[in-house]
């Protein structure tokens, strides 16, 4: 239930540059006044606290904390608003306040309790109480001038928890006294809360605010800046405290509060940044110099935008921020130095320092986790290749739910040749993420940074590979300006004709563009032609179901499910000429091919005959394949095959009548295994259960003893299962006259 | 702070800080005199003091024709050093009490209250030693003694009222104090507190009489030293300044006590 309500106090102060004197108002008349200046301590001020609560006020010296404690206490009236107390106020502002020192302790009791309303009658009751409680008793009939400021207080406080108010009002108290004195404080505080009182408590001790309060509000010139959970406002306020350097800019779920040359933000209440948050550096003497070193004023503020100046207190280097939030909440941090000597500095960098909840970083197109920041790290860990150029950065995070935090690209707006942007894992006493922008080459009177902070975007990684291909795109469009010559081995770079120095950044990033796109013209023409292959394989193959013949680069292969089963040379025919063998993949395939069928035709280089093969496809799961010589010139031929060279994981063979099992290892030379029997017309392999390989065999249809089936080791280069068919051709028939001759006829059925 | 509404109210919420009226004045007392040898005694030896070297300038010197110069003298000094005290310390009291006021709510009267009080005791202390010289000089006190508290009461309206004004001003003016000093030095010579009012020409008695320091001087030495009744006219305009000067006072006191925090 409320019993403190205040509405719209404000509380103005008039100065006078003059001393207010009557006899020159009697002399002069009201006429002659000065004009006055007006200084509002507090301005619409709404406060409410409820029975039982204890209400922390904090804020700066001369936020206007004591002001409001006056008014609640009636010591002053304000001088808009409204001041709505139910219940006794005790009218005590400062603990001790009344006591006269040429009294003794025991007259200032009962001179004290009769200033808060109580009446002697009354004293008389609790006089004992309030002795006990300060723990004054042996000094109690000596003089306060005697007293220690801590039994001072003692007294003080003893006095003002035991006048009866309903409310009570305590002044930064606490701050002094013993540690007992102070646990015994709070204590009785916590008494109060409990008997429905309410307490309302100036303090700038934070600690004693988080342990007590159970509502805090933040003051800041005379506004209520911040209130709710003391927790949230205490850190707030943390972030906030300063002498004049600190302002807050809030957009939407976004809370930037500039504090003395660092950065806060704060997302849906939330802090993101750690350790010293936003911040930047000069490199000067052989050590960089932070902006929290520097003096700030703030120029100028509004809602979206605010200007702060600094300036390094022991170098020449001055510094403008400006932070402007944009309307879909994006920070663009714009840091112009201003260094008074030419190579004072050699270098400047902007820093954001993020929670280490941040898991994966993003800079241009690459992509990484985090490494765990050891617990014996005292050094930032870059966690990007020694002299890379990076033109935009991000973190994101793998939490998921309310409280994730928002992924976040930062990326200049303005590319500067010689900024480049950095990751970091922080020491480990920071513990934080670094995102940052670094000038190495900062040589001029004038740097300047404009960065574009972007929060919660979806996809961050595609974001910044965005940016990053524009950012390279411009680099690379300024080559009219920028030529390179070789010259005398040596590379020599020029802008607008002017020679630039080897290792200058825009050297650097030049050629790393250069290279970029190398490798990417690279990467496409490849893409290209595998594209242009897989179309061409295209041509090439028969598919019957999930059974797939292709002919490609001489060679014929079958896969099933699209897995192999064939190995080495694959399908081949072999002719036998002059004690050699010719094989059929030698022969540079034309191919012509229908839905159902495939005509290859081809000649052999150094045999006058050609080949042409039908492979037709024969639903379910097998293939009719026909042979046909074309010979051109007479010719001797012995012996014929046609085989299939098939994977070593087949491990059983069978024919019509037999079957057995394929060696298990390889030679030297092809080991047959079933060999010339010329009974059977049907030769096949089949492989273990577990394989996921089909059964695989060979048809041939025919009535002669000349007529041979086999199957095969290879040697151990091919490592690979054979089984063929063989023709032998009587001696009278061995020379073939120009012709076509039918040769080969069989059918290749796979069954799973 | 509860709102005060009606003159009984008020009166009532004062009359519960009587206790702190009291102890403040205590405390004046205490504090003045708990350093000095003589304790209160200085209080007393100031008007007795002046009451010896007027005596002598007038008897011997200067040979003015009064009877019993010496109480007649002191008849007139203490109710004057009564007003001249109060108003003096009053003036200063609320900047004086610059830390209870900037620290402490209480209502700003009870101040001024306890500050008339304290010299009230005094006056009355010093009362006692005049009955002593009334009899030392033969002068017997009449049944129209019972009427001084209604005097004296009336002077304490007087002395608060003027009080409220100068307090008030005094906040606001800090040259305030000044004026006062110089106003109670003149009003001493142009109030008959060691001449009588018939030594005063009669054209200028009608403005003497305008001083209400002339009427309350009169009442008290017609009260006491010559036991008779003094005009209607006189005893009604001295209660209708008095009233009305403390009711002009306290309006004026109440209405900027609120803010006096923010100029002590």
């Amino acid at each position: 239930m409320q019993n403190v309500i205040l509405r719209n106090i404000s509380k103005r102060y008039t100065i006078s540059h003059e001393k207010r004197v009557l006899s020159k108002v009697i002399l002069f008349g009201w006429l002659k006044r000065k004009k006055q200046e007006a200084l509002w301590a507090l301005k619409g001020v709404n406060f409410e606290a409820n029975r039982g609560e204890v209400i922390g006020i904090i804020g700066e010296n001369g936020s206007g904390k004591t002001t409001l404690l006056k008014i609640l206490s009636g010591v002053t009236a304000p001088s808009l608003g409204s001041v709505n107390l139910d219940g006794k106020v005790s009218p005590l502002l400062e603990l001790g306040a009344g006591f006269h020192p040429d009294l003794t302790g025991r007259e200032n009791i009962y001179l004290n309790g009769s200033l808060l309303g109580l009446s002697r009658q009354e004293i008389n009751q609790k006089f004992k109480e309030i002795v006990a409680f300060s723990g004054l008793e042996e000094f109690i009939d000596a003089p306060l001038k005697n007293y220690s400021s801590g039994m001072f207080l003692r007294l003080g406080f003893s006095v003002a928890m035991h006048a009866s108010a309903d409310i009570l009002l305590i002044d930064e108290v606490l701050s002094v006294g013993d540690e007992v004195f102070q646990r015994e404080c709070i204590n009785k505080i916590k008494e109060f809360k409990d008997s429905g009182k309410t307490i309302i408590f100036v303090s700038h001790n934070l600690d004693m605010v988080l342990n007590i309060c159970d509502k805090v509000f933040l003051l800041q010139h005379g506004h209520i800046l911040k209130s709710g959970n003391p927790a949230d406002v205490v850190r707030f306020y943390l972030d906030t405290v300063g002498k004049k350097g600190v302002a807050v800019l809030q957009k939407g779920p976004l809370d930037i509060i500039f504090s003395e040359g660092r950065l806060s933000l704060y997302w849906q209440g939330r802090q993101i940044t750690k350790g010293l948050g936003g911040f930047t550096a000069v490199f000067s003497s052989k050590r960089w110099h932070i902006s929290t070193q520097a003096e700030w004023d703030i120029r100028s503020k509004d809602q979206n935008k605010l200007v702060v100046e600094g300036k390094w207190l022991r170098l020449p280097v001055k510094q403008t921020w400006e932070l402007d939030v944009s309307k879909d909440g994006s920070l663009c941090w714009q840091v112009n130095t201003e260094v008074q000597q030419r190579g004072l500095c050699g270098q400047e960098q902007l820093n954001l320092m993020l929670s280490d909840g941040y898991q994966e970083w993003f800079v241009d197109n690459r992509r990484e986790k985090f490494p765990q920041i050891q617990s014996n790290n005292i050094m930032w860990d870059d966690l990007l290749p020694e002299g890379s150029i990076a033109k935009a950065a991000g973190i994101d995070t793998d939490e998921a739910g309310e409280k994730r935090l928002p992924a976040i690209c930062f990326a200049p707006l303005e590319d500067a040749p010689d900024n480049t942007m950095k990751v970091f894992n922080s020491d480990f006493q920071n513990n934080a993420r670094v995102l940052q922008c670094l000038n190495s080459n900062f040589n001029n009177t004038q740097g300047s940074f404009k960065i574009q902070v972007s929060f919660g975007l979806p996809n961050i990684s595609k974001h910044i590979e965005t940016i990053f291909n524009n950012k390279m795109q411009e680099i690379l469009s300024c080559e009219d300006q920028l030529n390179c010559v070789l010259e005398k081995k040596e590379l020599k770079v020029f802008w607008n004709k002017k020679e630039l120095p080897e290792g200058h950044p825009l050297v650097r990033s030049f050629i790393k563009g250069k290279l970029e796109l190398m490798r990417r013209q690279a990467e496409e023409e490849r893409l290209r032609q595998e594209e242009e292959k897989k179309e061409k394989i295209l041509l090439r193959t028969l598919q019957n179901d999930n059974l797939r013949f292709v002919c490609w680069e001489g060679k014929m292969r079958l896969f099933w499910d699209n897995a192999e089963i064939t190995k080495g040379i694959g399908l081949y025919s072999a002719l036998y000429n002059a004690e050699r063998w010719f094989l059929s993949s030698e022969i540079e395939w034309q191919v012509q091919k229908t839905k159902e069928k495939m005509l290859l035709r081809g000649e052999y280089e150094y045999l006058p005959i050609g080949q042409e093969w039908e492979i037709k496809i024969e639903p379910p799961g097998s293939f009719l394949v026909k042979v046909d010589l074309l010979v051109k010139e007479e010719i001797n031929i012995q012996q014929g095959a046609v085989g299939l060279m098939l994977s070593d994981k087949y491990i059983k063979w069978f024919s019509g009548k037999k079957q057995g099992d394929f060696l298990r290892v390889f030679g030297r030379q092809w080991a047959d295994i079933l060999n010339n029997d010329y009974e059977d017309i049907v030769v096949g392999v089949a492989a273990v259960l577990e394989s996921s390989l089909p059964q695989v065999d060979l048809y041939w249809n025919h009535k002669d003893k000349n007529n041979f089936i086999r199957a095969s080791n290879t040697d151990f280069l091919y490592s690979a299962r054979v089984i063929q068919l063989l023709r032998y051709e009587p001696r009278e028939k061995s020379r073939f006259s120009p012709g076509r001759y039918p040769y080969f006829s069989f059918s290749i059925c796979i069954k799973s | 702070m509860t709102q005060i509404s009606g003159i009984p109210r008020y009166l009532k919420n004062i009359f519960s800080y009587r206790e702190l009226i009291f102890n403040l004045a205590a405390k004046d007392f205490k504090v003045r005199y708990k350093t000095a040898v003589l304790g209160f005694l200085w209080t007393l030896l100031n008007p007795l003091l002046m009451m010896l070297i007027l005596s002598l300038v007038f008897s011997w010197i200067i040979k003015i024709d009064i009877e019993k110069y010496p109480v007649f003298l002191l008849a007139g000094l203490l109710p004057w050093y009564f007003f001249s005290f109060s108003l003096s310390s009053g003036t200063l009291s609320v900047v004086d009490n610059a830390n209870l006021i900037k620290k402490i709510y209480f209502p700003r009267e009870i101040i001024l209250f306890s500050v008339v009080i304290a010299n009230l005791i005094n006056f009355l202390i010093s009362l006692a030693i005049l009955f002593i010289f009334m009899q030392a000089f033969k002068i017997h006190v009449t049944f129209l003694v019972l009427f001084l508290p209604g005097l004296i009461i009336l002077e304490c309206l007087f002395v608060l009222g003027i009080s409220f004004i100068a307090a008030t001003l005094h906040t606001f003016f800090r040259d305030t104090k000044y004026i006062i000093e110089l106003m109670l030095l003149v009003g001493f010579y142009i109030t008959p507190v060691f001449y009588p009012l018939s030594m005063v020409p009669e054209g200028v008695r009608s403005v003497y009489l305008a001083n209400p320091m002339t009427c309350f001087i009169i009442l008290y030495r017609d009260l006491l030293l010559y036991g008779k009744i003094s005009s209607a006219a006189m005893i009604m305009y001295t209660i209708a300044s008095s009233v009305i000067i403390f009711v002009f006072g306290l309006a004026l006191f109440k209405k900027h006590q609120k803010i006096f925090a923010d100029y002590v």
